[in-house]
């Protein structure tokens, strides 16, 4: 039989679990998509053919041999080359990173998502170092958006928003450390999660900015979503961020819906005015969701900018040998912004580390009285590739920094968040479902409302 | 903070770090750097305004989110 790549990941180890269609059969398909497809779109960085072919072997051997299957048997993932991939060099969207040694081992996630079958098929482009809300890169190409090639994915995690949805896995693995998983997750018209900071260990998986750095799931179906994240959950004590919380389950409740939580539209800030694709989106949302007042979430702006200082002095403070001995190695988009971070006062930093704290009491406050927050998760739909200026509200800001503008505020106080596509007339653009802490099965039960409503679908690409 | 975003220069502030972070800043990668610190000197003017109280500094080296002190407050 053919194996259609738009299917969703759990009804592609259905199949495979029942003996429809073989593990092999599968990724021979999504292989032969990679090669056909990915030449436009320039989302993977690696392919992992050979390894993937002996693992897809080797779930047809159990099955043949009676032998139980994992729930994601036979499902194809792609993870964004931050995560180490046993046999690689962790590139993370580098030049430099390329002389390390090969991982020995695979990123614990990509583990994880092995040991239930699934099949790790590549590595994904992604902004170097992760300093990135565009998804160009100097040293492998621009990861293009596979609704409209002439326009950027999205980062810093594009290859993972862009192989999704260009149907050529249909679970990817990115991170976010201001926005890196929505920002493409918008720009794409896919599903992805943040969870809560501290959620998912982050081990063995290059860093940006240890007080900020998430990872998480990206999928084309919420059931998807919430399959991959029950299975990437768990304790691990070699990050010593993780908050080694026992596993908490979100699948079995997926469906129980938002009736009597208390649905809040974020304002001030997060206004839509002047911002006509945001608008709708998150207007569709709330209509669907039935939003029933408005919160102000007032410190956003300054959340925003703790996020700016903390992530510049961090992630500098990581990368000082390197831009000693060979900054012109970088990415000259990155490039100087690590520069400049490594020069940043101490004060500022700590200033920012305690305004933090600050927001994050001040939405803790919200969450006495809301359950669920909508908010844009980017300004506007993908721009063109190169475009530097972006206006918003009348003004012409940088376009690098300004796609975070929504979803920084809300990763620097570590909140889960799922990020949701509303299809639209032309481009996809994504909105943000937030929650209280520790509360993804609060995000991930509105998203499968949305796209049981058709509100939120990632259609596939009509332009490859 | 007012005062010190007059006295902030970051031409001149690059010339004092760079050299005591063993930083060679060339001519194309100059006013990158200048224009990303001020832009860090406005985030930093930005997080001041924050109303935390002088006699605090709670860090959270390790974030735990929803462990705040909301409930001491309330």
């Amino acid at each position: 039989m053919s194996v259609d790549v738009f299917a969703p990941a759990h009804r592609i180890a259905a199949q495979v679990r029942s003996g429809e269609v073989g593990a092999e059969v599968v990724v021979r398909a999504f292989l032969e998509r990679i090669s056909r497809i990915d030449p436009k779109v320039n989302a993977f960085t690696d392919v992992t053919a050979t390894r993937a072919l002996a693992q897809a072997a080797a779930i047809d051997r159990a099955r043949a041999a009676g032998e139980p299957l994992g729930p994601l048997a036979g499902v194809p993932f792609a993870a964004k080359n931050l995560f180490d991939i046993e046999g690689l060099p962790t590139r993370a969207g580098s030049k430099i990173n390329r002389e390390r040694t090969p991982a020995c081992r695979d990123a614990v996630l990509i583990e994880r998502l092995t040991a239930a079958g699934a099949v790790l098929i590549g590595g994904l482009n992604m902004g170097e170092y992760a300093y990135d809300f565009t998804g160009e890169n100097a040293h492998d190409g621009p990861c293009r958006n596979p609704h409209d090639l002439s326009r950027m994915a999205g980062g810093s995690s594009s290859g993972s928003g862009a192989a999704t949805a260009a149907g050529m896995a249909p679970i990817s693995l990115g991170s976010d450390t201001n926005g890196s998983i929505r920002v493409p997750s918008s720009l794409c018209g896919v599903f992805g999660l943040k969870p809560t900071y501290g959620r998912l260990p982050r081990t063995r998986s290059f860093p940006f900015c240890d007080s900020l750095d998430h990872l998480g799931p990206f999928a084309r179906d919420v059931t998807d979503l919430a399959l991959a994240y029950d299975l990437l959950q768990g304790p691990d004590p070699h990050d010593p961020a993780c908050a080694q919380r026992p596993v908490e389950p979100v699948s079995a409740q997926l469906t129980k819906g938002v009736s009597g939580l208390r649905i809040a539209l974020a304002g001030g800030y997060f206004a839509t005015d002047g911002l006509p694709e945001a608008a709708a989106a998150v207007g569709a949302v709330a209509q669907a969701l039935g939003a029933t007042r408005t919160v102000a979430l007032d410190g956003a702006q300054i959340a925003r900018a703790a996020a700016f200082l903390v992530t510049n002095a961090e992630s500098a403070a990581l990368h000082l040998g390197r831009l000693q001995l060979r900054a012109e190695d970088f990415d000259p988009d990155t490039r100087d912004r690590f520069l400049a971070g490594t020069m940043l006062p101490a004060a500022w930093y700590i200033q920012a580390q305690r305004a933090r704290r600050w927001f994050h009491d001040q939405m803790m406050r919200t969450f006495e009285e809301v359950d669920l927050v909508i908010a844009p998760a980017t300004p506007c739909p993908a721009p063109p590739i190169g475009q530097k200026m972006l206006e918003i509200r009348g003004q012409i800001l940088p376009l690098r920094p300004s796609l975070g503008l929504f979803t920084q505020p809300i990763s620097c106080i570590g909140l889960p968040v799922a990020a949701v596509p509303v299809a639209g007339d032309g481009l996809p653009i994504g909105v943000q479902l937030i929650a209280p802490p520790w509360r993804e099965d609060i995000v991930l039960k509105a998203a499968h409302v949305l796209q049981e409503m058709k509100i939120c679908t990632a259609e596939p690409p009509k332009a490859i | 903070m007012n005062e010190a975003k007059r006295g902030f220069d970051p031409a001149a502030h690059l010339d004092a770090m760079a050299p005591s972070l063993g930083l060679t800043i060339t001519t194309e990668q100059r006013q990158g750097v200048i224009r990303f610190l001020a832009a860090a000197q406005a985030m930093a003017e930005i997080v001041q305004a924050a109303p935390v109280a002088e006699d605090t500094l709670e860090l959270a080296p390790v974030f735990r989110p929803g462990l705040a002190g909301v409930e001491e407050e309330a």
